[in-house]
């Protein structure tokens, strides 16, 4: 069967492709690379946009490990107006290899620094 | 994918004669726009069937979470249903299984291309959710695309290219049965809903379902009049094998439903931690969506197995 420049075009993609896809799932199966590793950054304060915004604190959840995690809690402290104040989030899903950006809030600019904790997670 | 080198209208017609004068496939090859339509067309039907897939959560989810070893295992399955289907559906030509291999390399291809761009315009991929998560996502709804380039064949084809479509014997009927088993299910059980109705049915309601599945796999192949389906045909005998029967079709496409339910809820990782009892009812309750798209999907093949050669093929 012969087959025009198209075809053959269509096929060498397909196949590449493919075998880019089964490979890539393939070598990353066999590598085990761990359970999941949840890191957290957290990017300097800033004031909320807003009559009543308190303050803002941005950060950045990252999962390093080989393994998805799901329900992360995440948790910072910081002091505001001379009394210590805390604000939780949820990660719902965090997979190998993937971050996402989370803002915790608080009522007032925190004094020093923001610490924040994984609480803990699922994993699926 | 069999679209791809197969002829539309009036040259599928002259292709046909072409091959009762010398008993060769036609050799002439396609030109580019016949190839560019074929493509466009089998595009459409990937987006035509993925579409609902590609616009679900617990998808995105399954494709960013599960293992890869898990991916890999469902891409395999679609793959081989993506085979099997090309095999029985289209004209009555003579095809090699490396010809077999290229359409369904080239429908794979496709799928992966249609999956990729439908999930960038959802916004589903991002380079920040790194290269594991766009890879799952991609191997895991290049699957419903795929069965959607493979059925562009035979459901969005003119009318008169039916024509020369080949009967499917049994076995063939039933490689369909699991691919419309696994395309009905896989909308499904990747949902919260199969754990609920699962673990949450007891055992007299589960044979009430078995018997129900069952019961309506029948009456919509060879009881109700449908297109494709073999209506009234309830009491035939035609055929010798076990499974040419209507009773014996049913149960032989129920026993692959309920292992492709099995398949589908061990890979998007339901079954984990699962006791044998629930794991029953998992399968049992996900079968009746399989066991209905079993049923479907042999309408779409038509109903000659009991005649002649298709019975042996």
């Amino acid at each position: 069967m012969n087959r025009n420049w198209l075809e053959w075009a269509v096929l060498v993609i397909s196949v590449a492709l493919v075998v880019g896809l089964v490979g890539y799932l393939l070598v990353s199966g066999l590598t085990n690379g761990g359970p999941a590793m949840i890191r957290l950054e957290v990017i300097a304060a800033e004031a909320a946009d807003g009559p009543d915004g308190g303050w803002l604190v941005p950060l950045t959840v990252r999962n390093d490990g080989g393994r998805a995690a799901a329900s992360i809690v995440i948790e910072g402290t910081a002091i505001v107006a001379g009394s210590e104040q805390s604000s939780e989030l949820t990660v719902d899903v965090l997979a190998a290899g993937s971050e996402v950006n989370l803002v915790l809030g608080f009522s007032g600019r925190p004094e020093g620094e923001v610490r924040v904790r994984v609480v803990g997670f699922e994993t699926p | 994918m069999a679209q791809s080198r197969k002829r539309s209208g009036a040259g599928a017609a002259k292709d046909r004669a072409r091959r009762h004068d010398d008993g060769s496939d036609g050799d002439e090859g396609r030109t580019i726009e016949e190839t560019a339509h074929d493509h466009l067309r089998a595009a459409v039907g990937g987006l035509f069937v993925g579409l609902p897939l590609l616009w679900t959560m617990e998808m995105w989810d399954h494709g960013a979470t599960q293992p890869p070893l898990n991916l890999l295992l469902l891409f395999g399955l679609g793959f081989a249903i993506v085979v099997g289907f090309n095999a029985v559906s289209g004209f009555r030509r003579e095809r090699t299984w490396v010809d077999l291999l290229v359409d369904a390399v080239e429908g794979m291809g496709l799928a992966i291309v249609v999956a990729a761009a439908m999930l960038y315009v959802l916004g589903r991929l991002e380079p920040q959710l790194g290269l594991p998560t766009m890879v799952g996502r991609i191997g895991l709804l290049s699957i419903p695309v795929a069965f959607g380039t493979a059925l562009a064949a035979t459901v969005l084809s003119e009318p008169e290219e039916g024509g020369g479509r080949e009967p499917v014997g049994p076995i063939g009927r039933l490689f369909v049965a699991a691919g419309g088993a696994l395309y009905f299910a896989l909308n499904v059980a990747p949902t919260d809903e199969v754990r609920v109705l699962g673990s949450e049915a007891d055992v007299p309601l589960l044979l009430v379902v078995i018997v129900a599945s069952l019961v309506i796999s029948l009456a919509i192949v060879f009881v109700v009049e449908l297109p494709g389906g073999r209506g009234g045909s309830i009491a035939d005998s035609r055929g010798d094998g076990p499974i040419d029967k209507p009773v014996g079709e049913t149960v032989a496409a129920y026993a692959i439903a309920l292992l492709v339910s099995l398949v589908l809820i061990f890979s998007f990782g339901q079954s984990d931690g699962l006791g044998l009892r629930a794991l029953a009812g998992y399968v049992v309750m996900l079968g009746t969506l399989a066991s209905f798209g079993s049923a479907a999907a042999r309408l779409l093949v038509g109903g000659e197995s009991g005649e002649g050669e298709g019975s042996t093929a």
